[in-house]
This record gives C-alpha cells, structure tokens and sequence, in this order.
C-alpha cells in the first residue's frame, strides 16, 4: 500500500518524530520492498542524529542498498561504507563530514547516510540527480538542528512509535497532531498582506502567545515556512488555531505512518491494537514495520 | 601585493572582479591569490594571451563551444589537497583517485573544445593518466577500484557475495584494495606536476574567458604599454550603475599624468574624487590583467599603488579621520623615499582641519613629494602656495546650472568658488545661504 504510494511520487523524506522511532528500519523497509526496476536514489538531511550519535556513541544505523541504486553521503562515511560502489561525483559542497559524494551502488551492502544541511544544496543535488532517477528518498529530520527541511520532497513519510511516548493514548493523540500540523493548508498568496502575520523561523508558545495577546492580530492568519517549524505546545496550538487561521509555505503529501512498537528501553506495546487506532486517528496507510512480513 | 589584499580598494575594483564569470570556485580563489604584475613585458605577453581569447569570442561561431567550454570548467574541483597528497607520497583514497580521473578527463574535454575555439593547450599527458584510472576504457569519470585491476581482487568480491558476513574474506578484500591503492598511487606519483600544471592550465583559461567576455561586454579596452600615463574617456562602471539608477548618465573624461605631481581642483560635487578613484580602479585592473574602461589607455606599471581616499576608513585602530589621514600619507612618503615607481592618489588631504594649516599642510606635502619624482594625482579646494612644477587640472563645473565634468587645464591658485551656488541648488536653507553671501561680501 505504501509501497504503492511510493511509485507515483518522485522525492520523499522519512522523518521520525523521535529518536528510535524506526525511520531507519523504515528506509531498508521501502529500500527493500521497492520493485528493482524503479531507479531509487538516496541521501540525508545533514546532522539529524549524528551529533548526538557522536556524543553517545551509539552506531548510527546502516541502510542496506541495493544494485544499481545511487546514493549521496559524506566523504568520511563513504570511506566506511560497506558495499562495492563506484564514485560519479565528488560535490564542491560540504557536510559536516567532509565532501557530499555521490556514487552508484555495484553489489549490494550497508551504508551510512549523512548528507547536505541546507535546503538549497538539497535541492541543488536533487535537480542534478533527477534525470537518472524515479525516486529520491531523503533520510529526513524533525528537529531544530537541522537548517534543512525534509518538506523539500513532493511526500512525506512520518516514523512513530514507542520511543515517541509509551502510552498508546498519548502515542496516537501527539501523533494526530504532528499529522495534523503536515495537513496545514498550503497558502496560495490569495489573502490582501496585511491580514497576515507570517513567521520566518519557529513557532514556539511564546509565537503563539505574542500574537493572542495583540490585540491588533486578532482574526489574522499565521503563514509559517512549513509544518517542522512548530514547535508549541499541542494544547495551545488547538486553542490558538480557533481563532487564526495557519497556512504552510511549503508542503508535502503525507502518504503514510510507520510504527515502531519497540521502545530502546525494551518496552512493547500492542503493534495491532497500535496500528489500529493510528490509523483511525488519521485516516492514512499505516504499516507495522514489526510484524509486516 | 595580491589582489584579495587590494580588492576593497575604494574604487569599484571589487565590482569590477565580482562580474567576471568565472565558472569554478577553484578558478575564483587562484585569481585572488594572484600577484599584481609590475612588469611592462609580463603585462603585456599577458595582454597578448588575452587577445587571443577576445579574439575567439568575437567570433560568432565559437559561442557554442565557449559556452561548453565554460560549462565543463564548472565542473572543475579544487583538488590542491589531493595532488599535495600525492606529491607528499601518500596513498590515495577512492574518491581522490576519482578527482584525479574526473581532472585528466575534464582536461582533455576542455582540450577538444579548445581546438574548435582555435587556442591550442599543452599536452600535459592526460592520456596516460585516463589509461591509469580506465582499465576498463569506459571513457567516463566515474570511478571504482575496477576489477581489471587485480584477479584476487576479482576472486574475493566474488568470495564476499557468497558470503557477505565473512569477516576474513572482508578484510582480506581491504588488504587488496589498499594495495591495488598503493600500484594506482605509484603509477601516478610520475604525473604529479602534470596533474598540478593541468589544473592551473583549465583555471586560467577560466579566468581568461571570464576577463574576454568582460571586455567585449562593458566595452573596455587594452590598455598599451608605455611611460606615460593618458587614459581617454575613462569611466567609473560602479559609479556609472549607482547614478544610472538615479536617470543620470555617467560622462567619461580624460586625464593624462606625467613625472610632476598633478594637482586637480573643481567644486563640490564635480567628481574629483570619482576621476581618482577611476584613475585608481583603471591602473588595479591593467596591473591585474584586465581589461580597462577607457575609450583608449596608455599606461605604465608601477612597483605599488596607494590610495588615499577622503572616504577610506577613518575610524580603523581608533584615530581620529584627521589622525589616520596623517598617519597613510606618512606611509606615502616614506615609501615614496625608497622607490619613485609608485603611484599615489590622493584625495583632498588635512581636509579635516582649519583651512590655514591645511593649505601649509597640502602646499608642502607637494614639496616633500614632488622631488621624490613619483606619480602623484592629489584633489584639493586650497590653493597652493609656494612654487612647484606641477600640472594644475580643474572640473570645468556647473555650466547655465548644469554640471560639465570635464578636465581642463588651469593655472596655480584658480579655485573655483561655487560652493554656495551648488548649495543653493541643492535646496539649502536660504537664510544661511544669505547669510554665507553677506559674509564674502564684506
């Protein structure tokens, strides 16, 4: 089903509302599920993890590709990569790891992604690769660290579960809401300027309460860059999209869920019982990635 | 001195360098490191090179090419590192095994479209690098450690696919890789100036167009080699975007200097200081290599250029503008003591003090400079006292209320006095001015 979704878009970001909320075991997911034919490319969005993976030293999960596959990573990370490739391009542009290489995949094997922290040297790569490639799978991030946002692709996957919050009730009701913040309407440019407060970087409380409590900004829309820039509390974001409007500059078709039921401290939830009621929450594909097989 | 130090000169060299359409990063940070030529021959066997380029690019049929040309050069990487690595004995890595081949290639395509053009390269051996790093004559720049190159290389790929956790047969396969490296490495250390050479051989011919194309686009001219300075309806072409924008147009002027200081007076606003900063920006890029904007140029190289402009930094390391001015000009005389192969310009000096001691100030700067025998253009409203053998230029000024900018000669002590008549056209306080008047009245 998702898998299905996949074939019709050409770019898609995975992004994981937390740490270990499986966005890697969802990339060798669709990495593996995708029929050989389709010519897939992939890379990251920057820092996501590997700074704090650094600092704790955790392995930062390989991703298994695959023949004929192309992927972009960072020098160091190519030098440590596990497969049989061959370089195609040596970028000007640097990650925090050194130089973005681009390479096609010989024999399969793993691989570690790291790749540009901008949305313009994303892009940049994007357009390059374009041609020679149906879809472009971007190992996305949801976090204040990264300057890049993962809704430079036409769709987007989102990667929940138990490492996000261990109770199901909570785990569906904060997942409803992040679904919901990637639903924002996108603004068309169709509303007179000045009936519109629009925020250049992120939307914390102290966003939404500045403008509750102006009395010149009641009834005025909020037009925010795009849905990872909110970063308010859920409570005060219902209450203050009551009486304002909020529009997207920038959107991506939310084509499916993932859950992790697995927690790093070991704890399990339900998987089905799980899926399920995500699944009624926001009305979209929703895969187990524990019990899918 | 390179040109990263002296492209914030105050006289639009930076906007000039800024529209040259260099294509690769590697070419852009060569050109900033470049020395200024202070050699006639240099400049010239220079300027000879670059005519062949402007030459090629008038012609209408090589557009095509210059444009693939300019578009491979974009794909030209600094590898400097890597090449140091080579030289240093290193083994190379996969990826500075691919920019080597990604270079050799590159060259030898820039070569073929270089022939269309009709400028022939030097053959730096590219073939035999290509050869190297293509076993399999593939003819593109990709790159992998290829199977061709070794049969046990071959023999464990095979191994590790069978067995694809088999952690002897993997560091096995690395221990060949690495030493297939070292062979690539070795084969290639022969190539390593080559290499060098090749990578500056594309990133002046990305200079070179980019400085053609400026030429043939703003109309600049190459200036001839000569002693004396005459620069022909020279302009400004920063100044001359920044006033279009307002509906002025921009009128070029003409100023020659000789072995005797040049003293240039005029009013307010008649562009003195833009005729030194003209001045000043024409002789950078001649000395750079440029293409100059002028009708017609003759000039000469000096050892070093100084300018002292009324709106340079005044507030650096914290003096006074009156205290900083001092402190450049005394940086002019001394080196003005040691070599008269320099030039100086010089924009209003002691401008900041009372008009007593600033014309005792600026009459025997002129003294203390003009027996130095250097190249001297100094802006000034004070008349000179004292006798010197100096070239005394005027802005022709406002003319039935329009202002001429043209340079004409004048004597010694003609200052014009059109201060309040410009004020007035500017729209200033009437009173005041009324009051300005009952004073040179009485």
């Amino acid at each position: 089903m998702l898998i299905e979704e996949l074939l019709h878009t050409k770019s898609c970001s995975v992004v994981g509302l937390e740490k270990n909320t499986g966005k890697t075991v969802t990339l060798n997911y669709l990495l593996q599920h995708l029929p050989p034919t389709h010519r897939v490319a992939v890379t990251s969005i920057g820092l996501d993890g590997e700074l704090k993976d650094q600092v704790t030293g955790t392995a930062k999960p390989e991703i298994t590709l695959f023949k004929g596959m192309l992927f972009a990573t960072s020098e160091k990370h190519y030098r440590q990569r596990r497969l049989q490739s061959e370089i195609l391009e040596v970028s000007d542009e640097s990650t925090a790891l050194g130089r973005l290489v681009t390479a096609r995949v010989l024999s399969e094997g793993k691989v570690l992604l790291s790749g540009l922290g901008s949305t313009q040297g994303l892009k940049r790569w994007m357009n390059k690769i374009e041609s020679e490639t149906d879809l472009i799978l971007i190992d996305g991030a949801l976090s204040r660290m990264s300057l890049a946002s993962p809704t430079i692709s036409e769709s987007l996957i989102l990667a929940t579960g138990a490492a996000y919050s261990a109770n199901i009730e909570t785990l569906v009701r904060k997942t409803r809401h992040i679904v919901a913040l990637t639903r924002l309407p996108l603004y068309e440019g169709a509303m007179p300027a000045d009936n519109i407060i629009e925020a250049q970087g992120a939307v914390t409380d102290r966003t939404l309460n500045l403008i509750l409590n102006d009395p010149e900004a009641q009834g005025k829309a909020l037009l925010i860059q795009d849905f990872t820039r909110v970063f308010a509390d859920e409570m005060l974001w219902h209450q203050f999209t009551k009486t304002h409007p909020v529009y997207v500059r920038h959107k991506s078709q939310l084509i499916g869920v993932t859950v992790n039921p697995k927690a790093p401290n070991g704890m399990v939830l339900d998987s089905k019982t799980l899926c399920k009621k995500i699944e009624e929450a926001i009305e979209i594909p929703t895969i187990d990635l524990m019990n899918n097989e | 001195m390179k040109l990263k130090n002296l492209i914030s000169t105050p006289c639009g060299l930076r906007y000039m360098v800024e529209r040259l359409d260099i294509q690769s990063g590697v070419a852009r940070r060569m050109l900033l490191e470049r020395e200024m030529m202070t050699s006639a021959l240099v400049i010239e066997s220079y300027y000879e090179e670059l005519n062949t380029y402007i030459q090629a690019a008038q012609i209408p049929q090589n557009a095509l090419a210059i444009r693939n040309i300019q578009f491979r050069l974009q794909n030209l990487k600094d590898i400097r590192t890597t090449l140091q690595n080579l030289a240093d004995g290193k083994t190379l890595d996969e990826i500075e095994l691919f920019e080597i081949k990604h270079l050799a290639i590159l060259t030898n395509e820039t070569g073929q479209q270089m022939d269309i053009v009709g400028i022939g390269l030097i053959d730096f051996g590219m073939n035999e690098v290509i050869a190297i790093l293509d076993p399999e004559k593939q003819c593109i720049s990709s790159f992998y450690l290829y199977d061709a190159y070794s049969e046990t290389l071959c023999h464990l790929r095979k191994e590790l696919e069978k067995n694809p956790t088999n952690e002897e047969i993997y560091c096995q396969l690395q221990e060949e890789e690495l030493r297939v490296r070292q062979q690539l490495t070795s084969q290639l250390r022969e190539y390593k100036s080559n290499l060098s050479l090749a990578l500056q051989q594309l990133a002046e011919i990305d200079i070179y167009l980019s400085q053609a194309k400026q030429y043939i686009d703003m109309s600049l001219c190459l200036p001839t080699l000569s002693r004396e300075t005459r620069l022909t309806e020279m302009w400004n072409p920063e100044v001359a975007e920044s006033v279009s924008h307002r509906g002025i147009t921009y009128q070029a002027n003409s100023i020659s200097l000789s072995d005797c200081p040049t003293v240039l007076t005029g009013s307010n606003m008649g562009g003195k200081t833009v005729v030194l900063k003209t001045v000043a920006l024409c002789q950078l890029l001649m000395q750079f290599g440029c293409g100059v904007p002028a009708k017609h140029a003759t000039m000469r190289p000096f050892d070093a250029i100084y300018c002292q402009m009324a709106d340079g930094q005044s507030t650096e390391a914290g003096l006074s503008s009156f205290g900083a001015e001092m402190k450049s000009l005394n940086e002019i005389i001394a080196a003005a003591r040691s070599n008269k192969n320099i030039l100086a310009l010089i924009d209003e000096p002691a401008r900041t003090t009372n008009p007593v001691e600033g014309t005792a100030l600026v009459s025997a700067l002129l003294d203390t400079l003009q027996p130095t025998g250097i190249t001297l253009l100094l802006v000034t409203h004070y008349i000179i006292m004292g006798a010197h053998a100096c070239a005394y230029l005027r802005v022709k000024g406002l003319e039935e209320g329009k202002m001429n900018y043209a340079l004409v000669p004048t004597r010694k002590g003609d200052v014009p006095h059109e201060a309040l008549r410009i004020a007035e056209q500017l729209g200033t306080d009437d009173e005041w001015l009324q009051k300005a008047k009952t004073y040179l009245t009485t």
